[in-house]
């Protein structure tokens, strides 16, 4: 399924062109407006990879990690998409390499890799602080296969576009809408099941 | 697949990329259009309006709590690490050196036994050991941090034995790029098998090329030998390497280049 049948338009993952700029200008030696790169998504990528490792320090060394890297190979980037998008995918390498480096050391649990939290778990008076959409949708998060909650959490979290989200996984937006309309039936039923309800209540099933 | 909820004409496999505007113009009038006269989808698109804002709500506020890096020294160490370098400009010869250091190792191996005069495998291979030796390493380090560093398929997540088994085929421009370059391969090498070995694990396909290339440089086969290499060098995702390490690299590269010139003249 490629992009044409997808009925999706790419425009959405298109550089912007301020962007594009910043980039040529790095390229040609101006190193330092690198930072405003750094400035504008550290974040918001921090957040992604939280998701993923399930640990907020590692997901720091990960996101500072891969600005380093993304540096190193910035003349591979190709200025028809997002920085952002590109800069994801190698994070995502190295969020996976850390996941499966920890796996192998044996340092967790399976399920708790596989679980993929957001943050480890706490004490009561946080559990208190936080509202109950959030524990379940965090217990719900739980359940999904790996891939799903991905697609999941960059579509619904990160508010990554479907053309995005197919350059990000390197998977073709056909893929990216059956595996998120999988993950989001997955997480309504779940989510319902724990007596969360979200206006529309009914649903569509 | 994503004709599913799309039967008797309903768009809810529509709704979700509509809801943020990413629908093709024609796609999305359709969609308009379509739930102006269907209950159905309409009570789908309010559901799933009410779902998102629901859940990233429960995003929001799962991640409100976070302790959050300390922002301004993530990116002091960002800068201090990329700043008062230029970033690399686009050049195979950069990209390709670690490759293209192998390749050049072996076009020099193979240059010294012409040179001299080597006869039979025994002595040839005892003539190359250093040499070959080395290459090795360098194939095997390549290998290593391929694994540990590399770029897994999309799999992973899911399923890693899977992922694991799945390498990307070899890539014969990339292979020409770095022979016309490096070491001035003198005719096209034949097709690599590129489909035979599509599914093959990354190790045991540079394992397998390792082995071939041996065999062909032990028989003084330069023309097998060169093709051994380069494919075994394919089979090794070119991993970036730090600065420092591809600056050795390419000074490794220069010289082995210049030393087979010499060697060819």
């Amino acid at each position: 399924m490629n992009d044409e049948d997808s009925g999706i338009t790419g425009a959405e993952s298109v550089a912007d062109p301020e962007e594009a700029g910043w980039i040529a200008r790095i390229l040609e030696g101006e190193a330092r407006l690198y930072s405003r790169l750094v400035d504008r998504y550290q974040r918001r990528l921090w957040f992604a990879m939280t998701r993923m490792v399930g640990d907020s320090d590692e997901a720091a060394d990960v996101v500072q990690e891969a600005f380093v890297k993304a540096w190193e190979k910035l003349d591979g980037y190709d200025p028809r998409y997002r920085f952002y998008t590109w800069l994801y995918t190698i994070a995502r390498n190295r969020a996976l390499n850390s996941i499966r480096r920890r796996k192998l050391r044996g340092f967790l649990s399976l399920s708790r890799q596989e679980a993929g939290p957001l943050v480890a778990p706490d004490d009561a008076s946080d559990r208190a602080r936080r509202g109950e959409i959030a524990l379940a949708l965090e217990a719900c998060r739980a359940t999904l296969p790996g891939d799903q909650r991905e697609v999941f959490d960059l579509r619904h979290a990160d508010g990554m576009a479907y053309s995005e989200i197919a350059k990000a996984i390197g998977a073709p937006e056909g893929t990216v809408m059956s595996r998120l309309h999988r993950a989001r039936e997955k997480m309504r039923e779940c989510l319902r099941s724990k007596g969360v309800t979200w206006g529309a209540g009914e649903g569509s099933g | 697949m994503i004709d599913e909820g799309t039967d008797g004409g309903h768009v809810e496999a529509w709704l979700d990329a509509w809801r943020t505007g990413e629908l093709e113009p024609e796609r999305a009038v359709a969609v308009e259009r379509h739930l102006e006269t269907c209950a159905r989808c309409r009570a789908a698109w309010a559901d799933l309006r009410a779902f998102a804002a629901a859940v990233e709500a429960g995003y929001r506020e799962r991640e409100a709590g976070l302790p959050e890096p300390d922002w301004a020294r993530r990116r002091a160490a960002v800068v201090e690490r990329t700043s008062g370098r230029r970033a690399p400009r686009a050049s195979w010869y950069v990209r390709w050196a670690p490759q293209a250091a192998i390749v050049v190792i072996a076009a020099v191996a193979i240059g010294v036994l012409v040179e001299q005069g080597v006869r039979g495998p025994d002595e040839a291979g005892r003539a190359l050991a250093p040499t070959a030796e080395r290459a090795e390493r360098r194939a095997e380090n390549l290998v290593a941090d391929e694994a540990d560093g590399g770029s897994p398929p999309e799999e992973t997540l899911e399923e890693e034995s899977r992922a694991e088994a799945i390498q990307d085929a070899p890539r014969p421009a990339a292979r020409d790029a770095r022979a016309d370059g490096a070491v001035e391969a003198e005719a096209p090498a034949p097709a690599a098998p590129a489909e035979a070995f599509e599914k093959a694990a990354p190790a045991a396909l540079a394992d397998r090329f390792r082995r071939e290339a041996r065999a062909a440089l032990a028989e003084r086969d330069s023309a097998a030998a060169r093709e051994a290499l380069a494919l075994w060098a394919d089979s090794v995702d070119p991993a970036p390497l730090p600065p420092a390490e591809r600056e050795r690299l390419e000074a490794i590269a220069d010289s082995l280049a210049a030393l087979l010139a010499s060697l060819e003249r």
